[in-house]
């Protein structure tokens, strides 16, 4: 198909381009079919089926305790929540009671997961904006102290595993609580501090505002 | 370099003792405080939090079988299924009433489910279900709806075919493809059906029950593996 772009009067073919499965900027597996025109991008079939992994079929033929190692996979940036998930659903079939301080407890770590899951999302959304050193790492300075705390509970920094059936893995030692709430008192200024280099930054602002 | 100092104090030990009681009344005081404080603000700023307050009021949660019964004063007859495990009101409807309930049940104010959480399949013993969970965002409200056939109405070879809802609801879109690719439920309809999570060549529905795994990918009996 021949189309006129109607600014230069120049004549184009369309023309089908595979982009990925990798592509530095996708950061999962994401295979894009484009079809472009020129430079206008007339059609995308994304294919979506690489990081498939069958989590459903894998869930119907283990146990819970077994499927519990790999729920935390289904997003790993946010495994507390999927874990609690998992942790819920089994609990209402098995009308488990779950401890009020363990109810706390989740609420507590899946908000911490949220945040460092936020701040994932900004380091690397500013890598995908263009820049490569320096303002990325400064979410991820406040994620890593996250990821640490997460590590003293879970052992992991990632995959947490850390919300079980019934409850949690264990009781953070007192002083986890202590450096957690240290956490919440500075985050309000890192906030600030972000808020000074992005949201101010004349490069950012030209390449997010329409 | 400054920032690590502070997460660096608390460590200091003689303080370790101390605090184990704190966190463990804090979690457990938070409940009570708080719930006595929401209403205690409520009233203080009553011009700005009423304006909000007031429609959140007065939609309250639904009497079960609310929707059921709402469908039915609009002519489509539903049957009530056991709720889920949180009390989500669940009906069953037929196949040629969907598209008619879920505009209804999308577009009339007073029910404004019009946000579609998931469109997903099961595979019962001895039919099919095509599940649809909807939430209102306005009323916090959810609904599941089902879409059952029976296998025994399924032609040899062919696919359990369920009218599709893209067409007017374009979230469904891509629910109804993986629904499709996963387990089998042909939408009639829909733009454009293809398997979105497994290859395009692929055969067979891998969440049906009596699916059967060409490939042993677990145990690697497969001649052709690399391994």
């Amino acid at each position: 198909m021949v189309t006129e772009l109607t600014t230069s009067g120049l004549k184009t073919d369309e023309m089908i381009i595979n982009m990925g499965p990798q592509h530095p900027a996708t950061h999962g597996v994401l295979r894009l079919i484009v079809t472009l025109d020129g430079e206008i991008v007339k059609h995308t079939e994304p294919v979506l089926g690489h990081l498939h992994r069958a989590q459903e079929w894998q869930g119907q033929v283990r146990t819970w305790f077994q499927y519990q190692a790999l729920i935390d996979r289904v997003d790993y940036l946010s495994g507390m929540f999927t874990s609690w998930a998992l942790c819920r659903a089994a609990e209402d079939i098995d009308g488990t009671e779950v401890p009020e301080k363990a109810e706390w407890l989740r609420v507590l770590v899946s908000e911490m997961n949220r945040i460092s899951s936020h701040l994932l999302w900004l380091g690397t959304y500013l890598i995908d904006l263009g820049a490569m050193f320096g303002f990325p790492f400064y979410p991820f300075r406040e994620r890593d102290k996250l990821l640490t705390l997460f590590e003293e509970i879970a052992g992991q920094r990632m995959m947490f595993n850390y919300i079980r059936v019934g409850g949690v893995m264990r009781e953070p030692k007192a002083d986890w609580y202590k450096r957690v709430e240290n956490f919440t008192k500075e985050f309000p200024d890192r906030v600030d501090e972000y808020e000074a280099i992005v949201t101010q930054n004349p490069i950012f602002l030209k390449r997010t505002k329409v | 370099m400054t920032e690590e100092k502070p997460s660096d104090k608390p460590e200091g030990k003689p303080e370790e003792a101390k605090p184990a009681p704190e966190p463990a009344e804090k979690p457990a005081a938070k409940p009570t405080a708080e719930k006595p404080a929401a209403p205690a603000v409520k009233p203080a700023a009553p011009a700005a939090h009423g304006a909000a307050a007031a429609p959140a009021e007065p939609p309250k949660p639904l009497e079960p079988g609310q929707f059921g019964q709402f469908l039915k004063e609009h002519g489509i007859q539903s049957t009530r299924l056991a709720d889920s495990s949180r009390g989500v009101e669940t009906i069953l409807l037929d196949g040629d009433k969907l598209d008619a309930a879920m505009r209804l049940l999308r577009h009339s104010p007073e029910i404004a489910l019009n946000y579609l959480v998931t469109v997903s399949g099961v595979d019962n013993t001895d039919s099919f279900d095509s599940v649809y969970v909807l939430w209102s965002y306005s009323n916090n409200n959810e609904l599941i709806v089902k879409v059952r056939i029976k296998k025994s109405d399924v032609k040899e070879d062919g696919l359990p075919m369920v009218p599709s809802i893209s067409p007017f609801w374009k979230a469904a879109d891509w629910h109804e493809r993986e629904t499709f690719d996963l387990v089998g439920i042909r939408y009639l309809g829909h733009p454009y059906l293809r398997r979105i999570l497994n290859p395009w060549d692929w055969e067979g529905y891998p969440l049906r029950k009596d699916y059967k795994q060409l490939v042993d990918a677990l145990n690697d009996r497969n001649p052709h593996s690399m391994r």
